[in-house]
């Protein structure tokens, strides 16, 4: 094969690989700085399933696209559901998604610059739910302010103090489950650690008793330290519980 | 998940081994490739949306007349993106066009349409949410096989593939190299 027929194809093959890595470009600027959001769009049909089953047929809004609020930075979904933002500024940033040019639901995100968001949501019913989402940070010690705001515990920061006041619904006074105030959901409590102290009601002495009285619909105060928290649940390592007795 | 791709895998290979030890092994005079079927398998590489997947790739083609042949590709990749587990079953079927058959180092363009069907699934707390979609599009690209003997050469192909989705177009490149077996006299 002659040189000029080799060079040829090499141009066509070369402009074809050019092309298609030009085609899916997000429009926001691609800086190493900032935060980058890589996520997944589900469609309305998507199935959720215990075990792993057969996936149903979804039927996909339309077209879906993610815009970060405040700022220039917009990208199209992708036919498969996968979209990337890069270049998002560090900080308290929220994200919008739109179907066909219609806002469907928000998501606000905490982020340092040069973390990695990762999120998880399915259009339903023309409405938006958070499936998962996940911020990692270059450093992996728990940061605060890496902690998405996502999170169960209204304002609660992942590695910070918390105090939360509420009632068991499960377990014993090793570990429990709680409802507490500005949370949307149980919030893990693991106790083992902690000290405990009953307050009001009638005298109780000794520590035993107190501990004993931490059962199912007991009001408690627990002060500790937020471990984890999502959109779905919390753990909370409590340095002290109070029971409030009646 | 992962037993299905390792499944899929071992069938594709092992259709194209049994194909292949089931063809006639008769040389060409002066060494040179007639037209005949052939039948390609080996790794595969895809950009789908923004998600970087791998897999194999399994493609056939029979010769038409003169230096068309039909081709029918059939792609599996497979990766996680954002925390979820993509998968992307692809058929296509077109036509090949075949420059310089015969000769050692043989390039090739083609055209196919098809569909590709991108499944999703999550694990969250325990519980698996999952999605399906199937897409149709068209495919274009080429490729070259450097012949190392008789029957067998190996391949490197590039595609480009163009995927229609509900309010979306993908258009996300191929790349694919393994190992050709041709058939016939």
């Amino acid at each position: 094969m002659d040189r000029r027929t080799l060079l040829t194809w090499a141009a066509v093959l070369a402009a074809v690989v050019v092309g298609a890595c030009g085609g899916d470009s997000p429009s926001s600027p691609s800086s190493s700085a900032g935060v980058v959001v890589q996520g997944v769009v589900l469609g309305d049909g998507a199935a959720v399933s215990a075990s792993s089953g057969s996936p149903v047929a979804a039927a996909k809004a339309g077209k879906v696209t993610v815009k970060v609020d405040g700022t220039s930075i917009t990208v199209d979904v992708s036919a498969n559901g996968t979209f990337e933002l890069k270049g998002v500024p560090g900080g308290t940033f929220t994200l919008i998604f739109l179907v066909d040019g219609v806002e469907i639901g928000r998501v606000v995100v905490s982020a340092e610059d040069g973390s990695e968001v990762k999120i998880v949501v399915q259009v339903k019913d023309s409405v938006l739910v958070l499936v998962e989402i996940k911020v990692e940070d270059d450093d992996p010690s728990p940061s605060p302010s890496a902690s998405p705001t996502a999170c169960i515990v209204n304002g609660g920061r992942v590695g910070q103090g918390i105090e939360l006041e509420g009632n068991v619904s499960s377990g014993n006074a090793s570990a429990f489950e709680m409802t507490a105030a500005g949370a949307t959901g149980l919030v893990d409590v693991d106790s083992s650690a902690a000290s405990f102290r009953c307050i009001g009601g009638a005298k109780t002495d000794t520590d035993a008793e107190c501990k004993a009285s931490v059962q199912t619909g007991a009001k408690v105060h627990v002060r500790g330290t937020l471990r984890t928290c999502s959109a779905f649940d919390a753990v909370v390592t409590a340095a002290e519980v109070k029971v409030q007795k009646d | 998940m992962r037993s299905g791709r390792v499944l899929a895998s071992i069938a594709a290979l092992g259709l194209a081994a049994s194909l292949a030890g089931a063809a006639p092994r008769r040389a060409a005079p002066g060494g040179a490739q007639r037209p005949g079927p052939d039948l390609f398998g080996g790794y595969s590489y895809t950009h789908a949306g923004e998600a970087g997947l791998n897999g194999w790739s399994l493609v056939g083609s029979y010769p038409l007349r003169g230096e068309l042949s039909l081709v029918a590709d059939l792609s599996g990749h497979y990766g996680s993106f954002a925390g979820a587990d993509l998968g992307q079953l692809a058929f296509m079927g077109g036509v090949r066009w075949r420059a310089r058959r015969g000769h050692r180092l043989s390039p090739f363009a083609e055209g196919l349409l098809g569909a590709a069907r991108t499944s999703t699934s999550v694990e969250v707390i325990g519980a698996s949410v999952e999605d399906a979609d199937t897409d149709w599009g068209f495919g274009f690209g080429g490729g070259v096989d450097y012949r190392l003997g008789e029957r067998w050469s190996v391949r490197a192909l590039v595609h480009l593939r163009v995927l229609w989705g509900e309010g979306a177009t993908d258009e996300d490149p191929r790349f694919s190299v393994g190992a050709v077996y041709r058939f016939g006299p």
